[in-house]
């Protein structure tokens, strides 16, 4: 066990892509935090967070035999979680537009209300449910985690272009939402 | 940098982005530019109170919850992909099946008694005319790579006619990768 847990990471996507589910439980033990804060900063709720966590790491064994390069492993796990994390929010609330060009749905009852009494990172986190599922997804992606917006624009299913002006409606729309702290 | 024509309307007058702005503040590390040009000190004033709460947000450890990867693994393993078997042929009638993973299994533990080869991939098949393994490997910097594959294709081959008492009609070692330590 000891050996194997030095192994390169490729060697070990490898093997689990062969169904080493010893394998597999490293490259679990080593990403599920990663893929566990994906799920809960784009759906904001542990509970649903851990849901989405689990079946994204179970979808990843499931397609591993797919992945043809083995050092992009990270990303794919990204994009899987991400992606999985996106579906939850859409089917929590299906009044919300599926195409949000639009623009953004009403924020929630009071957020601004109640994030002056409440912290400001929580404050952010209303703001952000009050943002339609595939805006929230693209900022979470990209000002929390640090994607590109090809690899945003993959998990979404748009294109890069769509991603730069979710997340610049998003960003107008959490400023406005954070005004009173200014 | 390539201007995208689509990202006007996140531009500065200065030309930088607001996107960018954002992130080098979030990281602390304002450009030269941007700690100088005033529309880009402007427009950090007004993002202030979400370039402090994406800092705390970043500030904040998130880790899985206790009992996922057990959750996780115990899905794994029930729903095992099901791969073939290896029959071994013993001496009369009846036979003995081993799982096509564990053959694999096997012969990686194989290897580990080669210095300096580690092997990724391995997949075995059953043919009439005898096992095949097909098989990627690393081998460490600076060894002999013929020789090193050599030395794992006899090991796997050993425990194939050996151990298993088949014959090993193929043995493929492709070797993928020269093994960094930093993998």
């Amino acid at each position: 066990m000891h050996r194997e847990t030095a192994l390169p990471e490729s060697v070990l996507v490898e093997r689990a892509q062969d169904g080493d589910d010893r394998a597999f439980e490293i490259l679990v033990r080593r990403h599920q935090d990663t893929v566990y804060r994906i799920a809960l900063r784009v759906v904001g709720d542990p509970g649903d967070a851990r849901d989405a966590a689990q079946e994204a790491l179970v979808t990843a064994w499931r397609k591993l035999p797919e992945l043809t390069d083995p050092q992009s492993f990270p990303a794919w796990l990204h994009r899987i979680v991400g992606r999985r994390a996106l579906n939850v929010l859409r089917a929590r609330r299906p009044e919300a537009p599926v195409e949000d060009d639009e623009g953004f749905a009403a924020p929630g009852p009071g957020p601004v209300g109640e994030a002056i009494a409440g912290d400001l990172r929580e404050a952010l986190f209303n703001a952000l449910s009050g943002l339609p599922p595939p805006q929230r997804t693209c900022w979470v992606l990209r000002e929390m985690e640090g994607l590109g917006y090809e690899e945003i624009a993959a998990i979404v299913d748009t294109t890069p272009t769509a991603v730069r002006g979710r997340i610049h409606r998003a960003r107008t729309h959490l400023v406005e939402a954070l005004e009173p702290w200014r | 940098m390539a201007v995208d024509p689509s990202d006007d309307h996140d531009r500065l007058p200065c030309g930088n982005s607001v996107d960018a702005l954002l992130r080098h503040l979030t990281s602390g590390e304002p450009t030269p530019h941007e700690s100088a040009c005033e529309y880009c000190r402007e427009q950090a004033e007004e993002l202030r109170p979400l370039v402090s709460a994406v800092r705390r947000t970043g500030d904040q450890e998130v880790s899985a919850p206790p009992g996922l990867l057990a959750d996780v693994m115990r899905a794994v393993r029930a729903e095992r992909r099901t791969g073939g078997t290896v029959v071994l042929s013993g001496p009369g009638p009846g036979g003995t099946e081993v799982r096509e993973t564990a053959v694999a299994a096997m012969l990686r533990a194989s290897v580990e008694s080669v210095p300096g080869v580690v092997v990724g991939r391995c997949r075995v098949e059953q043919t009439p005319e005898g096992l095949v393994v097909l098989a990627t490997a690393r081998v460490g910097l600076g060894l002999p790579i013929v020789e090193a594959a050599e030395e794992a294709r006899r090991a796997m081959r050993s425990l194939v006619e050996d151990r298993l008492g088949l014959r090993a009609a193929r043995v493929d070692i492709d070797v993928v990768d020269l093994d960094d330590p930093a993998g």
